[in-house]
């Protein structure tokens, strides 16, 4: 028995250190998905449909590197054109969606993550239904400094003024209204945001992965990440991350058990016992240093929490132009 | 023309399965405000038990296994009212659209566990054969098809407009609270019209195997093609399910025979986007003020 279980663990370590690129990739598209879901509230459940526009992006210019620049600068060029054409069309699918409240946004994300997909399946220089094979310019290193990054922007956006806005629109909207704040235009920036950071995502997947098809951005990945801001907690920074981490771990501890077969069974059971049990997700609103054992150690400005728990009505009224 | 009528009637025989399915998504919806996200695999549920039924039980009539497949699929829905959305209900419909989506996916990866991943026969078939009708092929099957959804649309319309549980159910989708102080009981009427929506679902499923055949993920296109034919009808509109469904076979069939049948779907979707930027009620939706 206890063989098995030391086993168990030295099968892990190998496995862990070779899904290391795949966590950081979902780390930074739930974050993507919280910034939507967690911080402006909104719905989306079509999160795998700008991670594969950002994937195929960047692949398409890794792969055919149309400017015949050396790879780094390939890799870079790429990424940065996910970035920003992801978020392009994150605020193209932003314009209808953005009229619609809550259930029907979502149902008007997944119709998009649809479309791109069906629009992927077709598109005969990316592979089409074969899929393409893509160098792996993106090393663990990059990929974790970038989830870095991302947790540092999302971090700052949090405590600023700008997420305070955000926040508020998301407790209140006819409140928000009240005091200027412009609601559609926030709704936006959050929405291409949010896209941009997919994109990312999708630029380091490509880049690591060493090959994509568009089954691999089908509507199960969409829930996969749902299920990681769902569980973690909508709008907790920390309480995803961590929830990101698991969740990608579980499928390859479930391998290991011989469990493959009930992966999505079990995503799914996540999913619906959280919604039930604790909507709010394990850490709710609530970040990592908000743990008693853990507050003591390391807190973010006082004040900014505060102002950002009371969803930012006292502050905001300066900052609105 | 005469391709352009096949596809028609071709698409008329779809849209009116998709009709029946759209119907549950819209009872579902006109009574407790839920996008029921897991309706798609009522229908697989259906097909299977009808596939089982008919496997085990041999020389059951047709209209039998029919019969039980609607009940076995209505069963599986009011349990999963009761289990999964009853107790969101009054908290944020985001949560029951989660629990929805949640279901939708277990019961697919259930599917997968209990009957097996790879699509398998079904074991019954339609008499094999056609009328030919100014050039156009009328195959039984489709006859068969469209004449069983109109029917079941029949019955549907009687029990929701001449009886007394039928008028309870009009009473409850138009003010919640007001039917249960008028002494309705809610929860059973919310049961009945989830078990109504899922059976009418089952029977689908049952058709759709006996023409292709069933596997565990046969539920997510239909469901999702009959979902978009509730929107476009106007979600919680009856009569716009029946239109709507009919529209996006025909629309989907159009586009499979003159462009291409990989963007079969993406259409669907498209038009759902059109329709939630243009017109987000539908042909037939009543404007809902939404408060937030």
């Amino acid at each position: 028995m206890l063989e098995a279980i030391m086993g168990f663990f030295l099968a892990l370590g190998p496995t862990v250190y070779s899904i290391l690129d795949l966590i950081g990739v979902y780390v930074i598209l739930a974050l993507g998905l919280n910034m939507i879901n967690g911080m402006a509230g909104m719905f989306s459940i079509g999160h795998a449909g700008f991670w594969a526009v950002g994937s195929y992006t960047a692949a398409a210019i890794t792969v055919y590197n149309p400017f015949g620049t050396p790879w780094p600068v390939t890799f870079v060029t790429g990424m940065v054109a996910a970035i920003l054409f992801t978020a392009f069309i994150g605020g193209v699918v932003a314009i209808p969606c953005l009229r619609l409240a809550g259930d029907y946004l979502a149902i008007a994300t997944l119709g998009f993550a649809m479309i791109i997909v069906a629009l992927l399946y077709n598109m005969e220089f990316v592979g089409a239904a074969t899929g393409i094979s893509t160098p792996t310019y993106a090393s663990k290193g990059f990929i974790w400094l970038m989830v870095g990054v991302t947790l540092l922007i999302y971090y700052r956006l949090q405590f600023s003024n700008l997420g305070r806005i955000i926040q508020a629109i998301r407790e209140d909207e006819i409140a928000a209204s009240a005091i200027g704040i412009n609601k559609v235009r926030y709704k936006a920036l959050v929405f291409v945001v949010g896209a941009g950071i997919a994109g990312l995502a999708g630029a380091l997947h490509a880049n690591s992965a060493t090959y994509l098809n568009p089954a691999g951005f089908e509507f199960d990945q969409s829930i996969k990440v749902l299920t990681m801001v769902v569980l973690g907690g909508l709008g907790s920074i920390t309480g995803v991350t961590v929830a990101a981490i698991v969740l990608t771990l579980m499928p390859e501890i479930l391998r290991l058990l011989h469990l493959d077969a009930y992966q999505m069974l079990v995503f799914a059971g996540i999913l619906l016992l959280m919604v039930l049990i604790r909507p709010e997700g394990v850490m709710g609103k609530h970040e990592l240093w908000d743990l008693p054992f853990l507050k003591k150690y390391w807190q973010p400005n006082k004040v900014d929490v505060a102002v950002a728990t009371m969803t930012g009505t006292s502050k905001v009224k300066g900052a609105v132009q | 023309m005469s391709d352009f009528l096949q596809f028609l009637v071709n698409g008329l025989s779809v849209g009116s399965m998709y009709a029946l399915i759209a119907l549950g998504y819209t009872m579902v919806y006109g009574i407790i405000l839920l996008i029921n996200f897991a309706h798609g695999e009522f229908m697989m549920m259906g097909a299977f038990i009808g596939s089982l039924v008919i496997g085990y039980l041999a020389g059951i009539p047709l209209v039998l296994a029919l019969v039980i497949a609607m009940v076995g699929a209505g069963l599986l829905a009011v349990v999963t009212e009761r289990i999964a959305y009853r107790p969101l209900r009054d908290k944020n419909r985001i949560y029951v659209l989660t629990a929805a989506i949640a279901v939708s996916v277990l019961l697919q990866n259930l599917g997968r566990v209990l009957f097996g991943a790879s699509s398998q026969p079904f074991p019954a078939q339609f008499p094999q054969g056609s009328y030919e009708v100014f050039g156009i092929f009328l195959e039984y099957a489709q006859l068969i098809v469209m004449a069983l959804c109109i029917l079941l649309m029949g019955v549907l319309w009687v029990i929701v407009n001449k009886t007394k549980l039928g008028t309870a159910m009009r009473a409850t989708a138009q003010d919640l609270d007001a039917a249960r102080l008028m002494g309705i009981n809610v929860n059973f009427v919310i049961s009945f019209t989830f078990f109504i929506g899922a059976s009418l679902a089952g029977a689908v499923g049952v058709l759709y195997g006996m023409q292709y055949s069933i596997d565990p993920l046969m539920g997510i296109q239909p469901g999702l093609a009959a979902f978009v034919a509730a929107v476009l009808g106007g979600i919680g509109s009856i009569p716009g399910a029946m239109v709507g469904g009919l529209i996006i076979g025909v629309t989907e069939n159009l586009v499979a025979g003159y462009i291409s049948s990989t963007y079969q779907g993406a259409i669907t979707f498209v038009i759902l986007i059109i329709v939630l930027a243009v017109k987000p009620t539908g042909i037939f939706g009543k404007m809902n003020i939404v408060k937030v």
